[in-house]
């Protein structure tokens, strides 16, 4: 397994290396100015890839622990660790950029409307599973603990979405992505273009990530041996 | 009576546990009242001219997710004591029947502290709750009942931990977002005498939410008692 992640990683850092730069690129240079919002719009290209990449990342951490909980197999354990990590990082840069575009578009930097609140419940959620587990006695306890949170915090998190919903009333959103016809084409493919970097980004991240974690076990099982050798 | 179900029996042992002691109610219902106090101090109900109907289902929730925060903590921290945890993962039975007779027993200690406390804070703050005491009644069982799963859900994780008082209300509070949102909303339109229909749906959806996250623990206590 470790030849064929180091294989994909090799892979995943060269288009990243150079889709980024074309990004950085058609972003700053390459696609016009929104017409109302002006030059703010542009940090769209990174806003809504984290939040695609972090929800992506969400849901990797609740397959592998639903995988884990079945197959008891660490190394799903390891690959939702590694996932939560990174989605929790996507979260914070979603939660970042969201209010400098919302200052000077909606005129305030937070609001409580349903996506917005989601998206910092969610994140609060994922902070405590870190938190979680970092407090555990031992490495199964933690693998299950976590387990079993991240299959709760995802069932959660179409209920939270839906309750903040009900919650605030059905109020227009005020924007649309894009939105409207008018939207021009290279704004388009830029977006799909960033949408596509972010998400090998996320790969090349939690390939890496993920092999750390295992390098880590296979470390803390030679220390083990080593001590009962040395006993 | 015949041999009544295991779901039963361990409600009754932590009931009689608790009855006996008096440890965990005690201090829930002194700090809940704790909560009033600065209640009246946070919100200068009479320099701000605001009033119970206004405020109230904020003081009511708040005093009940931390209260009960409380008692859901207490309800397995007991079971750490001389690995009672342990014994009670090798019991016979079905791992579900522990976590249901776990959560009635905790849907009933969170309920009697807010039976005693609701009253005392219509009563502190001037509101006359016999009117809305159905109704809000309603509201506070149904959706104590869900945050009383999950919190018996976690709770159960929590106190195998090393900082069991600090992770349940960070892993409950997010996750029980939903309820919390309804029942406050569900609340204070009871306290400002709207008709069911207003709330009705809030408290129907509230009670669904219940149902997922009681099969959720269902399911997954299995995993969290194993050693």
């Amino acid at each position: 397994m470790e030849t064929v992640l180091r294989r994909l990683e090799t892979v995943c850092f060269s288009l990243v290396a150079g889709l980024v730069v074309v990004c950085l690129h058609r972003v700053f240079l390459g696609v016009p100015t929104e017409v109302t919002m002006g030059v703010v719009q542009r940090i769209f290209y990174f806003h809504v890839p984290s939040a695609w990449v972090c929800f992506l990342a969400f849901f990797v951490v609740f397959a592998s622990s639903i995988l884990y909980l079945w197959t008891r197999k660490s190394v799903w354990d390891t690959l939702a660790h590694a996932s939560a990590e990174l989605g929790v990082v996507f979260c914070t840069i979603v939660l970042i950029t969201g209010p400098i575009w919302a200052r000077p578009v909606w005129g305030t930097w937070w609001t409580w409307e349903a996506r917005l609140t989601t998206t910092l419940i969610l994140y609060l959620v994922y902070v405590a599973y870190l938190v979680l587990r970092g407090q555990t006695e031992n490495r199964d306890q933690e693998a299950r603990f976590a387990a079993v949170l991240g299959i709760v915090g995802f069932l959660d998190v179409p209920i939270i979405y839906f309750s903040v919903k009900v919650w605030r009333g059905h109020h227009p959103i005020v924007f649309k992505t894009g939105g409207g016809q008018g939207l021009d084409p290279v704004m388009l493919h830029t977006f799909m273009l960033c949408m596509v970097t972010f998400t090998l980004l996320f790969a090349l991240l939690l390939i890496q990530r993920f092999r750390l974690g295992l390098l880590r076990e296979e470390l803390q099982e030679l220390r083990e041996q080593e001590q009962i050798l040395g006993a | 009576m015949g041999n009544p179900s295991p779901m039963l029996l361990i409600c009754r042992k932590d009931l009689k546990q608790e009855f006996r002691t008096r440890e965990s109610l005690t201090a829930t219902f002194f700090f809940a009242l704790l909560v009033q106090l600065i209640f009246a101090f946070a919100f200068d109900f009479l320099d701000l001219g605001l009033g119970f109907a206004d405020i109230g289902a904020g003081v009511i929730w708040i005093t009940l997710t931390f209260s009960a925060l409380l008692s859901l903590q207490h309800s397995f921290l007991i079971e750490r004591e001389r690995d009672c945890l342990q014994a009670l993962a090798l019991c016979p039975v079905d791992p579900s029947s522990i976590f249901l007779g776990k959560l009635l027993a905790n849907i009933a200690l969170v309920l009697l502290v807010q039976l005693l406390i609701l009253p005392l804070s219509a009563l502190f703050f001037g509101y006359d709750l016999s009117a809305a005491a159905v109704p809000v009644g309603l509201v506070v069982v149904v959706n104590a009942v869900g945050f009383s799963a999950l919190g018996t859900l976690f709770a159960a994780m929590t106190a195998q931990t090393r900082r069991s008082e600090l992770l349940l209300p960070l892993l409950l509070f997010p996750a029980a977002t939903p309820l919390v949102i309804w029942g406050v909303k569900a609340t204070r339109l009871c306290l400002a005498g709207r008709r069911p229909e207003a709330y009705g749906y809030l408290v129907a959806l509230s009670a669904c939410f219940d149902v997922i996250f009681i099969v959720v623990g269902v399911l997954l206590f299995d995993y969290i008692l194993e050693e």
